[in-house]
């Protein structure tokens, strides 16, 4: 098998971790290199920067508690990176990336043109709440990316059996 | 253990760029491979030669995928009747396919947009789903 390029996209939720445990136990055979590649959003404390796609919240009232934000940010995306490499026990040649952008679709379509993948790979839906409904960062990778988007959903029967288990 | 993969195919340019995709990136050794084509229920079965031609309509398009699909030692084709993305998240939990590959829209015509029943199978399948880009 040619050398096989796949972007994970992570946010260190179960929906990722089951995507990564598909990739460990589908795509091991051959030359398969994994970027695991997680977005944080871009803080700001100038109210009208939501408009254009930054992050905002009323209760950051200096560049310090902007940095506090986002160093917070960082640290979790950097959580859920440690997670899902923890899960892809198989795969030999894993990339890490964490990115920063306003539009966390955009930014992994990008990143995945840049580094010539052949797939992304996302868990169907990450912390939203929203029931079975398609995730919609994962719906707008599919819908903006040029490369095939596999999705990885989740079967109502492995709800408690195999959630992958993690440990740190 | 061969990766199961179903290809679900309506014989647009999406499906058979997905088929192409499939030969030219996942090791064909390694796969065992299910064309699926979905047949609509159309009040045109009951008339004369309607069903006759829908099925050789049907056998047309799994031979176009199969063709776009190149040498693969264990391809299988289906044809079935009904909704179209409940026929196939449906197929794909019976015979406990590991991956759905489809284009990401049909015959539509609505520009760029994903497809209804690419969309469909999208938002409810418990299996894997990948979506293939057409050429630009």
């Amino acid at each position: 098998m040619a050398d096989f390029t796949v972007v994970l996209a992570t946010d260190g939720s179960v929906g990722a971790l089951k995507a990564a445990s598909w990739i460990d136990e589908n795509l091991v055979d051959g030359n398969v290199t994994v970027h695991v590649v997680s977005v944080i959003g871009v803080p700001s404390f100038d109210e009208e920067a939501s408009n254009r796609g930054l992050v905002y919240n009323p209760q950051w009232d200096s560049a310090e508690a902007v940095h506090n934000a986002w160093s917070r940010a960082m640290v979790r995306a950097d959580e859920a990176l440690h997670q899902t490499e923890h899960v892809l026990t198989h795969v030999h040649r894993i990339e890490r990336q964490i990115l920063q952008a306003p539009h966390p679709a955009e930014a992994i379509v990008h990143y995945a043109r840049d580094h010539h993948a052949d797939m992304i790979i996302v868990g169907r839906r990450g912390h939203s709440r929203l029931g079975s409904l398609l995730g919609s960062v994962s719906f707008a990778i599919v819908h903006q990316s040029p490369i095939p988007v596999t999705v990885i959903g989740h079967h109502p029967l492995w709800e408690n059996a195999a959630a992958p288990s993690v440990s740190s | 253990m061969a990766l199961r993969v179903l290809l679900a195919t309506d014989g647009s340019p999406s499906s058979l760029r997905a088929a192409h995709w499939l030969k030219n990136h996942l090791n064909e050794h390694q796969l065992s491979i299910t064309l699926l084509h979905v047949m609509a229920p159309r009040i045109e079965y009951g008339k004369q030669d309607g069903f006759i031609n829908a099925r050789k309509h049907s056998e047309e398009i799994l031979e176009a995928t199969e063709q776009a699909l190149g040498c693969c030692p264990s391809v299988e084709t289906v044809s079935v009747i009904g909704v179209p993305h409940e026929e196939i998240v449906r197929f794909a939990i019976d015979h406990n396919i590991d991956l759905i590959v489809m284009g990401r829209r049909g015959h539509s015509k609505i520009g760029h947009w994903i497809g209804s029943v690419s969309f469909a199978v999208f938002q409810r399948s418990p299996i894997p789903v990948t979506i293939v880009e057409p050429d630009q």
